[in-house]
């Protein structure tokens, strides 16, 4: 049964109904990329003021309007190929890390080979004779840049050393 | 000001403007650009947290996002309970009293509200709460004020008269 408190709030109550679900259901149907705009919205906002450049100035280097950016750093905007590069090229700065699948095939290809197994002293601590080192193709250390070791021990343990 | 349906006939918020509180909140909370001017206009307050502007803006796009689901899930439930939601806004308080001042916390995010009675409320608005009390930002001072006007209206217009408050303070 009400009682008369709320008999009087819902008297002061409109008809009216929050838009707070209905956005909150968009969030959760569009998740993943307007998390990702949220993203490359913080980073054009922590670019712009580490570099001192105002909105207005990277839409004149843009070409595009200030309304435009100003809808990008809402993180709201489903961003299109294009205007991530123009964004990355305006502000000298990388939004988009794609992986090349050869590489990746490389680094396979390269993990794999057995070079030759390893002995264990008595403290159960490898030798450094032990160690087989591998060195990566040439091609995959100028794409990374950096070389790679990939040492062996006789219990099946594989670990990768970075070469300085 | 109006006071409008959130969910089920328990939940109701304030509207000042075109959208009502709990919906302007949680736009303000999910929009980087807001956040980051937010954060930059109160970076002084954010050493207590040890935190940076960027890492301010990622940590309440999260803990906005965990908010929302909390009432979202709430919403769903057969028997609602927003008691769950909400505490007394004075942390000192045990007592509940009607038209008590109340919060929802999620990390330094706060929705402030009045509670009518168990499981009844109206949520008056929100803040970032990034000081020790509500005095010490313009902010929350502000919410503070709306809350004390909602209690206001309320009592004014039957839900609770002005005596039986008084009796009851």
């Amino acid at each position: 049964m009400k009682t008369e408190n709320l008999e009087n709030l819902e008297k002061l109550v409109s008809d009216e109904i929050s838009g707070w679900l209905d956005k909150y259901l968009y969030y959760k149907a569009n998740k993943n990329w307007l998390d990702n705009s949220s993203k490359i919205a913080l980073t054009v906002l922590e670019t712009l003021d580490r570099k001192e450049i105002s909105q207005r100035e990277l839409a004149k280097k843009m070409n595009v309007s200030a309304q435009h950016i100003n809808r990008i750093v809402r993180g709201k905007q489903n961003l299109t190929l294009e205007t991530i590069s123009k964004l990355e090229i305006a502000l000298d700065i990388s939004l988009l890390e794609i992986i090349d699948i050869k590489k990746v095939n490389e680094i396979k290809t390269n993990s794999v080979t057995i070079v030759a197994k390893v002995q264990k002293t008595t403290s159960n601590k490898l030798k450094g004779e032990d160690f087989v080192k591998k060195n990566f193709s040439p091609n995959f250390i100028k794409s990374i840049n950096t070389q790679m070791t990939i040492v062996y021990s006789n219990q099946g343990k594989t670990s990768y050393q970075k070469v300085s | 000001m109006k006071i409008i349906n959130i969910f089920d006939l328990y939940l109701r918020a304030c509207k000042f403007t075109s959208i009502d509180e709990l919906e302007k909140n949680f736009a303000l909370w999910t929009d980087p650009k807001y956040l980051f001017d937010y954060f930059k206009e109160n970076e002084s307050k954010l050493s207590y947290f040890k935190i940076n502007v960027t890492d301010a803006v990622t940590k309440t796009l999260k803990e906005a996002q965990l908010l929302q689901q909390k009432f979202y899930e709430l919403s769903l439930k057969k028997n609602i309970n927003l008691d769950e939601l909400f505490q007394n806004l004075n942390d000192n308080e045990y007592q509940v009293s009607p038209l008590s001042k109340q919060k929802s916390k999620q990390y330094w995010l706060r929705l402030y509200a009045i509670k009518i009675e168990p499981n009844h409320y109206v949520i008056t608005g929100g803040a970032i709460k990034l000081t020790h009390t509500m005095d010490e930002c313009k902010y929350t001072k502000k919410e503070k004020q709306k809350l004390e006007n909602c209690r206001d209206y309320l009592s004014e217009n039957g839900v609770y008269d002005a005596d039986s408050l008084n009796k009851l303070l």
